[in-house]
C-alpha cells in the first residue's frame, strides 16, 4: 500500500509518543515531533511528498504499458475498436466518471481541511470519499456481472488453446449467447447473491462496530469476534468444499459475515477499540455503498431500455409480444445464424431486428432499434455473436486488465483512506503534520487520473 | 496494545479514549491559535491552502468537460479526429486534477519536474512502439487479408 511507505509512519514520528525533552532532536512545543532524520516539519513534509511523488511516477509508467498495448492493437485493427464500445454502456461509465470526480473533490478538500485543522471535517470528508470509491465499485460490479452473463470475457475464454485454431484465442464466445433479457434476468440474480453478502456485511459490521465502541474488555471482543468468525468461516468453507448444501445466497451471507467479522479480529487483537469502531463503520458503509452502487446500475439499465423499447421487458410477455409480431422469417434468420435457437426458445430477441433489412418495416419500434443499434446509444444492445468482431476477445482482454487494475486500484485506496481515517479520528493530523493525508490524497487523485483516460478510450471513442 | 499496531493504525499510542479527546482539544487550540497568528484563518504554514471556491470551481469545470466529451462522443461522427478530440479533453481534465487537486501548480518544482519527466517517457514509451508496430502494419494486413480470402 502506498500510505504505508509515508515516512510519517515510523513510530517515532508520531506526536506524544516519545515524552517531550527526552528526544534532543524534538522540539518542545508540546505538540509532538517530527522524525528525528528531520530539521522540521516542513522539510519531513516535503521530504514525504517527493517520495510519494516517486511512488505516482512509478504507476503511471506501470499503468502506461496498457495504455502502450491499447494504442498498438487499435492502430493496427481499428476495425475492433469502432464497434467495441457498443458493447460497454456509456451511461454506467458516465455515472462511475461523476462519482469518481466528486470522490477527488472530497479528497482534496479533506486535505484542506487537515492543513487547517478542522478534524470534523477531515473525518466526514475522508469517509464520504470512501463512500464514494465503495460505490464506484457497486456500479462496477454490474458491469462485470452483465458482461459475465452476455459471455463477453477475454479472447478464448470459452475455447482454450487445446481447441486448436490461433483464432480462438483471440475471439469472443461464437455461440450460445443468450438474449438481453436472459442476461439482465441471470444478472440480477448474480447481484442480488452479491447484494446479501454486502448486507451480512453491512449489519455485522453494524453490530461489531457497536461492541467495538461500548464494549472496551478486548477478550470479551476478541471472543465474540472470533465466534461470529469461526462460525461464519466454517459454514462458507462446508459450502465451498461441497460438503453441505445451502442455497447460494445463504453461502453469500456467511462470506459476508465472515469477512468483516475476521477485519475486526485482526483490527481489535492488535489495535484500539476506536480504531477498531472505524473499520467495522468503514465495512458497513462501503457495502451499503456497493449495494447503492449495483442496484442503481440495474435502475439505470432499466431506465434506458425499459422504457422506449418494449422488447426488453421482462422475458414472459415479451415472448408472446415478439412471437405475434415477427412470427414469420425471424425463426429462419435465428436457425441460420448459429445454435442459440435452443438457449433462446421462443423469445425472439430485439437485437435480431435491427440488423436486417426486412423487420424495418414491420413496426415502429423495429425501426427505433435499429437506429439505436447504429449508434452507441448508452451502449447496451449487446451484439449478436454474428456481429461481433473476430478480434473482440482482444479487445475484452484489454479492457479487462485495464479496468481490472484500476478496480484493484481502487480496492487499495479504500484500505489506504481506511487508514487515514482511523488516524484522521484518533487525532493523529494536525495543521503541522497532515503529510499522510496529502500522499493518500495524491494517491486517489492519479487513480481518478487514470480513470480520466480509461472512460473515454474505452465508453466513447468507437 | 499489540506491538504490530504501532505504525499501522494506532501509532503506537495507548487505547484509552481519553487521550484521543485530550489530543483532539489540543488540535483544536492549535489550530485556533494559527488562525489567530494570521489575519488568513485559510493558512497552512506548511504547504499552500487550496480555496474552497476553487476546488468546487475545478470540481464544475471537470463534470463539464466530462459532459462535453459524452455530447461529441454520443452525436457527432468526426472520424479519425475522434480519439484526438476525446484525449484532448481528456487531457484538460488531467491537467485540472494534477495541477489544481494534487497542488502541482503550488508544489516545489521539483514535483511537477518528475511527473513531467514520467509523461515524457510514456510519450517515449508509446512513440517508438507505435512506430515499431507501423512498420508491420502491411505485412499484417496482408496476412489477414490472404487468411480470409482462403
Amino acid at each position: 500500500m502506498s500510505a504505508t511507505a509515508v515516512p510519517e509512519a515510523s513510530p517515532e514520528s508520531e506526536p506524544d509518543h516519545a515524552p517531550h525533552g527526552d528526544d534532543p532532536h524534538g522540539h518542545d512545543d508540546g505538540h509532538g515531533e517530527w522524525a528525528h532524520h528531520f530539521d522540521s516539519w516542513k522539510q519531513q513534509f516535503d521530504a514525504g511528498k517527493l517520495g510519494m511523488w516517486a511512488f505516482l511516477v512509478q504507476e503511471i509508467l506501470f499503468f502506461s504499458g496498457l495504455f502502450v498495448a491499447y494504442a498498438v492493437y487499435r492502430m493496427l485493427h481499428p476495425e475492433v475498436f469502432e464497434e467495441a464500445d457498443q458493447f460497454l454502456s456509456t451511461a454506467h461509465g458516465f455515472l462511475n466518471t461523476l462519482v469518481l470526480l466528486f470522490s477527488s473533490l472530497t479528497m482534496a478538500w479533506a486535505v484542506r481541511a487537515a492543513m487547517l485543522g478542522q478534524q470534523k471535517m477531515l473525518v466526514t470528508l475522508v469517509g464520504i470519499t470512501i463512500f464514494c470509491a465503495a460505490l464506484f465499485l457497486g456500479v462496477k460490479s454490474y458491469e462485470y456481472t452483465e458482461k459475465w452473463h452476455a459471455k463477453l470475457l477475454w479472447g478464448g475464454t470459452y475455447l482454450g488453446r487445446s481447441t486448436g485454431s490461433p483464432a480462438s484465442l483471440i475471439t469472443v464466445d461464437p455461440v450460445g449467447t443468450p438474449d438481453m433479457d436472459t442476461i439482465i434476468e441471470r444478472t440480477t440474480v448474480s447481484l442480488g447473491i452479491m447484494e446479501v453478502s454486502l448486507w451480512g456485511a453491512a449489519l455485522v459490521g453494524a453490530g461489531l462496530f457497536v461492541l467495538a465502541k461500548f464494549g472496551t474488555v478486548r477478550t470479551t471482543d476478541l471472543l465474540a469476534g472470533g465466534a461470529i468468525a469461526g462460525l461464519s468461516g466454517l459454514g462458507s468453507l462446508l459450502y465451498f468444499a461441497d460438503a453441505v448444501p445451502m442455497p447460494a445466497a445463504a453461502a453469500a451471507l456467511l462470506v459476508g459475515t465472515f469477512m468483516v467479522s475476521f477485519t475486526f479480529l485482526c483490527v481489535r487483537a492488535f489495535c484500539s477499540e476506536i480504531a477498531t469502531a472505524v473499520v467495522c463503520l468503514v465495512w458497513s458503509g462501503s457495502a451499503i455503498a456497493m449495494i447503492l452502487g449495483s442496484w442503481s446500475s440495474l435502475a439505470l439499465h432499466d431506465a434506458i431500455h425499459g422504457g422506449h423499447d418494449e422488447s426488453h421487458a421482462p422475458a414472459d410477455h415479451g415472448g408472446e409480444h415478439h412471437a405475434d409480431d415477427h412470427a414469420d422469417g425471424h425463426h429462419d434468420d435465428h436457425a441460420e445464424g448459429h445454435h442459440a435457437e435452443d438457449e433462446h426458445g421462443e423469445v425472439a430477441h430485439a437485437g435480431e431486428s435491427h440488423g436486417d433489412g426486412d423487420h424495418a418495416e414491420d413496426t415502429g419500434h423495429a425501426e427505433e432499434a435499429h437506429h439505436d443499434g447504429e449508434h452507441a446509444e448508452g451502449g447496451h444492445e449487446i451484439p449478436e455473436p454474428d456481429k461481433r468482431n473476430l478480434r473482440l476477445g482482444i479487445f475484452f482482454g484489454i479492457y479487462y486488465t485495464m479496468t481490472g487494475l484500476h478496480a484493484i486500484h481502487i480496492l487499495a485506496g479504500i484500505a489506504a483512506l481506511t487508514w487515514i481515517l482511523v488516524r484522521s479520528v484518533l487525532g493523529h493530523f494536525t495543521p503541522d503534520h497532515f503529510g499522510p493525508v496529502d500522499f493518500v490524497g495524491l494517491y486517489w487523485h492519479i487513480v481518478d487520473l487514470v480513470w480520466i483516460y480509461l472512460f473515454p478510450l474505452l465508453y466513447l471513442i468507437g | 496494545m499489540g506491538p504490530l499496531c504501532g505504525p499501522c493504525l494506532d501509532g503506537g499510542i495507548t487505547d484509552d479514549i481519553a487521550s484521543v479527546k485530550e489530543r483532539s482539544a489540543q488540535w483544536t487550540l492549535r489550530a485556533e491559535t494559527m488562525s489567530h497568528d494570521h489575519h488568513d484563518e485559510h493558512h497552512n504554514e506548511i504547504a499552500h491552502v487550496m480555496p474552497l471556491w476553487m476546488l468546487f470551481a475545478t470540481f464544475a469545470a471537470l463534470v463539464v468537460l466530462t459532459c462535453v466529451t459524452v455530447f461529441v462522443g454520443l452525436n457527432f461522427e468526426l472520424g479519425a479526429w475522434e480519439i484526438w478530440v476525446s484525449l484532448g479533453i481528456a487531457t484538460a481534465k488531467a491537467a485540472l486534477v494534477t495541477l489544481l487537486f494534487m497542488h502541482l501548480a503550488y508544489d516545489k518544482p521539483l514535483n511537477l519536474a518528475i511527473f513531467a519527466f514520467s509523461l515524457l517517457f510514456v510519450l517515449l514509451f508509446l512513440g517508438f512502439t507505435m512506430v515499431d508496430a507501423a512498420a508491420y502494419k502491411t505485412e499484417l494486413d496482408a496476412g489477414d487479408a490472404l487468411r480470409s480470402s482462403q
